[in-house]
């Protein structure tokens, strides 16, 4: 490596401590999922599985994390195409009121979710949408919109919309060059803002409170029910198997499409 | 022939502007108009469109409070964490392939434990006899355990780190595919490391902090989970001063104060855009 | 793949897996819009006897009643569920809103078989159980026992004490018994209080650890010892967790508990109505309302119900006045907040 001296030390030193406080919750959570007892509490006394061969005959449970994957995953596919779209238009494109529509974009983040979720249950009925899967759906591709349209508009800031003109000159269509150009830049932007609309939608409770029904019953829903049941380390163990879940994923979708060229370029 | 390309390109410009037109119209369908609908309660009093509630909201001290912790906390949390986010979407830009995966699925896991379940272990960690009084005794910095649950400092501390990996990998995505060469350039021209910090890579960064901030000061102003289960009522924001007056079934106070969030939320935002143009510019 | 395609494919993809949940009332279907914490109970305990005695297919949407009520606002032309099951506090909001239709005593003929007063509101509501809410306690942190309501007041829980949140059900349970040890009045005549109420308080704050609105949260601090008692916490979650041997109880200070009845409404313009009818009628049922006590520790609003040890008569405990609290709730959150914060 080359000469990092003082300053590259601190700046090492920040990234791990962030980590670290990032992560400690988590060990907690994981200690918590092993507790013999029925309290939510470090474990006294020895360790303990039950709370995970708990979770195996809960039907409810896993039909909740399959309306939950499959909300998450349409959701996000769907915020991943209308947030580009915006982040694209608002950078490259020349109208009045770009600034309007990133803020219009941004704002489904800035209300508390039991407004959009009670104004989603509203519309509903105005609209005649009474189905529930249909209305997660576009809840929560509300959701993520924000977050991947915010990130590719910070990704794409440095790029100079001059520089598609340039490249015009050397020939390209213009959606060529904006291909050419653009889309190496918007990847890690994309993967960034699609991860935090999925995520987001995954733990959504107050959106999904007001739409989901009986049938159509989202994770979050069923973990606030067990945990009005009583705060046992159930939950803990879902979190726990849901740590694992993804960080399998993640790490699959990296073998499979390569995590490290979207990232790296 | 330069004439006709120009022409071309604000015909193509146009084009792309139309990108626009999709989102905007899901948007408008999906969650302005069902919003009108639910906060438009907030204008009506007595029949008529009024500004009676909010003359009537910030007429009580509670409400007056309420606003200014939600700013308070909204700001501070947003500008702690991309302060902190900052460094490590700057590692894991620059780490090695191998450790840049690792790095980002690391930043990632936060984020897939459930937001109350995480709260829990926050305030297990804060307890009086858990592992933070247990260190601060150990190292004789207090004689008896303190409380550190439902303080303003478990409020903050538990909010950063729930929101902490929105500020980190919009960095990330930033730096990912700049700056590099730029960095490498400074060093080869003898600048020193804090030179090139303060003169390259954090100009270069600065879009991706900004939208860091952006994106938490969104969440962490109209957050009511965090708030509610690591300090309650003593520290009040306008999104638990919402879902009360919900459960009272006070439509329109609850409107009233979902405004007033959106309003300053929308400021905070603006005034973060704002900023960030301007640092970009003479740079 | 182009846009359009993508749209359109994910589109037929949305309707393929939502198409199995479109709620249609069915014939001899039943939505019951209830309490999540008792759902388990109610679909593993009560449901199958109930549907087997009235051939109804019962659903139970467990949920918070802030969604049950907002949720029936939205469908009020053509609701999916037909009954409710609140608080009676939010009964008298579903009141308010002309969410509820009257019951009729021909059609539920076990309406004139209950208690005294468990069929208030003109009829708009019926009891289904009472719910003792009273101070749960730290069994190892509180020696010697509760006794009064005035204890909670003492340097002995200082920094140790959970009150709940006004938005909680438990709210003016709060304020009822800090109005009571202010005034001395017994519980029911002290709901009015208001300003004694408040005044009383604000000298709570020494001890008040914090206002909690996550009852999960309050128990979980609770067996910890973190909190050594915490004001409103109910039986059916605290002694099934008291038994697998948590250090916690529930006693109920000599100067009285309260009831939180648990009601039963019929919705305006329910699906299959007549079958709801039979459904509320066989939950009122001696024996079901035994097997309810059974699991819930809930107090039966039938006198002719023998009750287990720890079950407090419903008449013994003090409910507040549904009317008084539904239709003033409101008024009195801000000075509630600002005594305590």
């Amino acid at each position: 490596m080359r000469r990092k001296g003082i300053t590259g030390i601190v700046m090492a030193g920040l990234a791990a401590a962030a980590l670290i406080f990032m992560l400690a919750p988590l060990a907690l959570v994981v200690a918590v999922s092993l507790s013999p007892t029925i309290g939510f509490d470090l474990p006294k006394n020895g360790l303990s599985l039950r709370w995970y061969f708990a979770l195996g005959p809960l039907d409810e449970f896993w039909r909740a994390l399959g309306v939950s994957l499959r909300v998450a995953g349409i959701a996000t596919v769907s915020a991943v195409v209308l947030g580009t779209l915006a982040a694209l238009a608002i950078h490259f494109g020349r109208f009045r009121g770009a600034e309007v529509v990133r803020l219009l974009v941004l704002s489904p983040l800035m209300l508390p979710g039991i407004v959009k979720g009670i104004a989603l249950l509203q519309a509903a009925r105005l609209f005649g949408v009474m189905d529930s899967f249909a209305l997660l759906l576009i809840g929560h591709t509300v959701l993520a919109i924000p977050f991947v349209m915010r990130t590719l508009t910070a990704s794409l800031s440095g790029i100079d919309p001059a520089i598609v003109d340039a490249a015009r000159t050397l020939g390209f269509s213009y959606p060529g060059a904006m291909l050419r150009i653009v889309a190496p830049n918007l990847l890690p932007g994309m993967f960034t803002g699609a991860v935090f609309g999925f995520l987001s939608s995954f733990d959504n409770y107050s959106i999904s409170l007001f739409v989901a029904s009986v049938r159509v019953r989202p994770l979050p829903i069923q973990m606030i029910q067990y945990l009005d049941e009583g705060a046992d380390p159930s939950i803990a163990a879902i979190s726990t198997a849901l740590i694992v879940l993804t960080a399998i994923l993640l790490l699959l979708a990296d073998r499979a499409v390569g995590l490290k060229r979207v990232a790296a370029g | 022939m330069g004439g006709e390309a120009r022409r071309l390109d604000s015909f193509g410009r146009a084009a792309v502007s139309l990108f626009a037109v999709p989102p905007v119209v899901f948007l408008i369908f999906a969650f302005v108009v069902p919003l009108c609908v639910v906060l438009g309660a907030a204008f009506l009093d007595g029949g008529g469109v009024s500004v009676s509630r909010y003359i009537a909201f910030f007429a009580q001290e509670g409400n007056r409070t309420m606003v200014l912790n939600t700013f308070v906390y909204g700001v501070v949390t947003a500008l702690v964490c991309a302060a902190l986010g900052f460094p490590l979407g700057y590692a894991i830009a620059r780490a090695g392939r191998r450790m840049q995966v690792t790095l980002i699925v690391l930043t990632f896991l936060p984020l897939c434990t459930s937001i109350i379940v995480k709260a829990f272990a926050i305030t297990l960690i804060l307890k009086s006899n858990g592992p933070v009084n247990a260190l601060l005794l150990m190292l004789g910095v207090v004689d008896e355990p303190v409380r550190l649950i439902f303080t303003r400092t478990a409020l903050f501390v538990g909010s950063m780190n729930a929101f902490l990996p929105f500020a980190v990998l919009p960095v990330f995505a930033v730096l990912a595919e700049r700056g590099r060469d730029l960095e490498e350039a400074a060093a080869s021209l003898g600048c020193s490391p804090a030179f090139t910090l303060f003169h390259v890579v954090i100009p270069t960064a600065f879009p991706g902090i900004v939208a860091g901030f952006s994106i938490v000061a969104a969440q962490a102003i109209s957050a009511y989970v965090v708030p509610t289960l690591l300090i309650g009522d003593r520290f009040r924001v306008l999104a638990r001063g919402a879902y009360d007056s919900y459960v009272l079934n006070d439509r329109a106070g609850a409107a009233v104060a979902a405004t007033i969030l959106l309003a300053l939320s929308l400021a905070v935002v603006v005034c973060a855009n704002r900023l960030s143009r301007r640092a970009e510019r003479p740079a | 793949m182009k846009r359009r395609q993508f749209l359109a494919s994910s589109l037929a993809a949305g309707t393929a897996l939502t198409a199995p949940s479109l709620v249609r009332a069915q014939a001899r279907e039943i939505v019951i819009a209830g309490p999540s914490a008792q759902a388990k109970m109610f679909e593993t305990d009560v449901q199958p006897i109930i549907e087997k005695r009235t051939g109804a297919k019962i659903i139970m949407d467990g949920s918070i009643s802030v969604k049950h009520i907002q949720t029936l606002i939205a469908q009020r032309s053509a609701p999916t569920h037909s009954i409710t099951w609140f608080p009676d506090t939010d009964m008298v909001t579903a009141m308010g809103e002309g969410l509820l239709a009257p019951l009729d005593g021909a059609k539920i003929p076990n309406l004139a078989k209950l208690l005294p007063g468990s069929v208030p509101a003109d009829k708009l509501w019926v009891q289904l159980k009472v719910a003792r809410f009273s101070i749960g306690v730290n069994t190892d942190k509180v020696k010697p026992p509760l006794e009064t309501w005035s204890d909670i007041w003492t340097d002995r829980f200082k920094g140790k004490l959970l009150v709940p949140a006004y938005a909680l059900t438990q709210g003016p349970m709060m304020m009822t018994a800090a109005a009571h040890v202010e005034t001395g009045k017994p519980l029911a005549e002290a709901q009015y209080e208001i300003e004694a109420a408040y005044k009383r308080l604000k000298a709570l704050k020494p001890n008040v650890l914090n206002v909690f609105s996550a009852s999960p949260q309050a128990i979980m601090l609770l067996e910890q010892g973190e909190a050594h008692a915490v004001v409103g916490l109910f039986s059916s979650v605290l002694y099934p967790r008291m038994r697998q041997g948590m250090p916690i109880d529930l006693p109920s200070p000599k100067d009285g508990a309260f009831g939180s009845p648990n009601c039963l409404g019929l919705v305006e313009k329910a699906p299959n109505a007549s079958l709801a009818n039979a459904v509320i009628d066989a939950m009122l049922d001696a024996d079901v309302q035994k097997i309810m006590m059974e699991k819930t520790f809930d107090s039966p609003v039938r006198g002719d119900v023998a009750l287990d040890p720890g079950v407090v008569a419903a008449d013994k405990l003090v409910s507040l006045d549904p009317i008084f609290w539904g239709k003033r709730r409101p008024e009195f959150a801000p000075g509630y907040a600002a005594a305590l914060a």
